[in-house]
């Protein structure tokens, strides 16, 4: 079918906007999620519920039990663990009537004891053998109550990294065991105690949660200021700022003791040769130069003797010229004008015009030796214009066919203003090499010959009887 | 106001007789310190004392062309024009043989051609040794008939544009 109104016709323009429906290309089903500020994403949310989930029966629980106590707390009496008891044991405080400072001190003291780990994991075993022994060494030095731990890291400077490292994860194993005694006990009065068990509890769980590695804190032990190792590091620090300081100064001055030093002497080697120029200049030449004319009488009437002939000479030679000259122009203006053509023959041979013309290299430049002076040049006169200006330069000996094709210009062009893309004129020569006539093969060559009627031009034999003949 | 010409000199070859110097080398001389301190209120007497204490010929000297005593003395001259009696006194006296090599360039540029043939070709008798420095500033020795020779050949002594005799 061939109507336009036919989709497939080839006279198809395509649908008609009007009569089609407009669908906008908007897809309701496909749903986009926005990102909104302090909003959790969706994906994000799963994990939140399931953690609810769990939280939400132990905190239902405990919100329970609060509920269930009174306001008015009613203490439950067990000494042997409550504070309570402790306190009012402290009050009376019977057993301990005739205590001294120091007992009482010891007392309070809470004696941590080493825990001794159980068998070492394998990590360590693979430390060589010497740092471990000398681990061993130093716990065994150090190892006193109360202050095992923190004192071991007095002679750090003198040892490995690694064996820090190792003294601290026993450390943190150490603390890590003790915190879990600790938390143990813990847990045990969380059981029995209930107004306190709320807040204590909530507060243990969380922070078990949050940092299962911190566990007992370690007890902090005094270490003198001699013996501390941060201040020791600083006072080194200041010391090493302190010695760079002062050596930056002493180099300073030295450094301003050199120029001085150069200075001066600059200015004396300055200050002696402005004396010797100066010198040099007036006095010593005039001085020099001795303007007496007593000294060689003779000598000097010799000599004037001999300027003075030279002069008559030069004299009598520049009359004789002019003479010269005169009569020339006097003889050719009576010439006839055959006679001219041959005085001007004689006088050509006599006088080349110019110098032989050289042959120039390939795209080497031509200088102009200029219209003004050419007299001097003729005459000899000034040594400038006896020069061959058609000598190649350096640069213009060498083949410019090596070059690449935007190198090969004449000298003083490439990479300048000057530059232009004509080379020479052969270049752009659009003779048509391949043409019949103008190739010089042996058939044109004897075509020409032919033309010309220049048929044994290069034969050079004798005619024989032979050819004739035949 | 220094180095106006005198009023009353005449002009030589039609012009301002200082201007036979180049402006150039003329402003040089201006602001040389010797012209400045001793050439200043010279007058024909002042200035043999003057030219007695030169010490060689020379025009421009140096890298940066700095005027000789000599031609300081010269454009002197110029600018006082003494007379001719004088200049010819200057050349007669045969002490001061700077004096004379000063007087003939003096006459050399402004007298007329007759009279410097006249006086100046029985210079060449004169063989006295006298100091030249050249344009790069090196001395050397010459005499005097060859200095009066150069006077009337050359076209150039001294940094002086002469003109040729005829």
């Amino acid at each position: 079918m061939a109507t336009a109104e036919y989709k497939h016709s080839i006279l198809w323009r395509g649908e008609d906007p009007t009569k089609t429906r407009f669908k906008p290309a908007y897809d309701g089903s496909k749903k986009v999620t926005r990102y909104r500020r302090g909003q959790a994403p969706e994906w994000a949310e799963e994990g939140k519920k399931v953690q609810k989930r769990q939280e939400k029966p132990e905190e239902d629980l405990r919100k329970a039990k609060r509920r269930r106590q009174a306001a008015a707390v009613v203490l439950e009496a067990d000494s042997a663990s409550s504070r309570l008891a402790r306190l009012q044991r402290s009050e009376t405080g019977e057993e301990r009537k005739g205590e001294t400072g120091t007992e009482r001190l010891l007392r309070h003291r809470r004696i941590e004891e080493a825990v001794i780990l159980e068998a070492e994991p394998k990590d360590e075993a693979d430390v060589t053998e010497e740092k471990k022994e000398v681990l061993k060494e130093e716990l065994d030095l150090d190892l006193k109550p109360g202050v095992a731990e923190l004192s071991f890291e007095i002679n750090e400077e003198d040892e490995d990294l690694e064996i820090r490292q190792l003294r601290r994860e026993k450390m943190r194993e150490k603390a890590l065991s003790k915190r879990k005694i600790e938390e143990d006990v813990l847990k045990v009065e969380l059981e029995e105690e209930q107004e306190e068990v709320a807040e204590e509890s909530e507060y243990e769980s969380e922070s078990e949660e949050d940092d299962p590695r911190r566990g007992p804190l370690m007890k902090p032990v005094f270490v003198s200021k001699a013996n501390r190792e941060t201040v020791r590091e600083k006072e080194m620090i200041e010391k090493e700022e302190e010695d760079a300081r002062r050596k930056k100064e002493v180099r300073a001055l030295e450094r301003k003791a050199e120029s001085k030093v150069l200075l001066i002497d600059k200015i004396q080697e300055e200050a002696e040769a402005e004396r010797l120029a100066a010198e040099e200049d007036d006095r010593s030449d005039i001085e020099l130069l001795d303007d007496d004319d007593e000294k060689n009488e003779a000598e000097e009437y010799e000599l004037w003797k001999i300027r003075e002939l030279k002069r008559i000479k030069r004299d009598k030679e520049e009359r004789l010229q002019r003479q010269k000259e005169i009569e020339f122009v006097l003889k050719r203006r009576q010439m006839t004008d055959e006679e001219r053509a041959k005085d001007d023959a004689r006088l050509d041979a006599a006088n080349p015009k110019r110098a032989d013309v050289k042959q120039f290299n390939f795209l080497q430049k031509y200088y102009h030796r200029g219209g003004f002076f050419q007299d001097k040049a003729a005459s000899g006169e000034e040594a400038l214009y006896l020069r061959d200006y058609h000598e190649p330069l350096e640069e213009e000996k060498y083949d410019k066919n090596l070059l690449p094709k935007a190198m090969q210009l004449r000298r003083g062009e490439f990479g300048k203003k000057g530059q232009v893309k004509h080379s020479h004129l052969t270049d752009v020569d659009t003779t048509d090499m391949s043409a019949a006539w103008s190739q010089s093969s042996k058939v044109v060559q004897r075509y020409q010959e032919k033309m010309a009627a220049a048929k044994g031009v290069t034969n050079f034999e004798r005619p024989s009887m032979k050819n004739r003949l035949q | 106001m220094a180095n106006r010409t005198d009023p009353d000199a005449d002009t030589v070859h039609g012009a301002n007789p200082q201007f036979l110097v180049d402006r150039i080398v003329r402003v040089k001389i201006y602001n040389d310190a010797y012209w400045k301190e001793y050439c200043f209120g010279l007058t024909t007497e002042s200035l043999i004392d003057e030219a007695a204490r030169l010490d060689y010929v020379a025009g421009t000297y140096g890298g940066r062309r700095r005027p000789s005593r000599f031609l300081c003395l010269f454009l002197k001259l110029l600018q006082i024009q003494p007379e001719e009696d004088v200049v010819m006194e200057y050349i007669k006296q045969p002490e001061l043989k700077y004096l004379r090599a000063l007087g003939c360039a003096y006459l050399r540029i402004t007298a007329r051609y007759l009279t410097i043939y006249q006086t100046l070709e029985p210079l060449f008798a004169d063989y006295r040794k006298l100091r030249y420095r050249d344009m790069n500033g090196k001395m050397s020795i010459i005499r005097m008939d060859e200095f009066v020779d150069w006077l009337m050949r050359e076209e150039t002594i001294c940094d002086v544009l002469w003109q040729k005799l005829l």
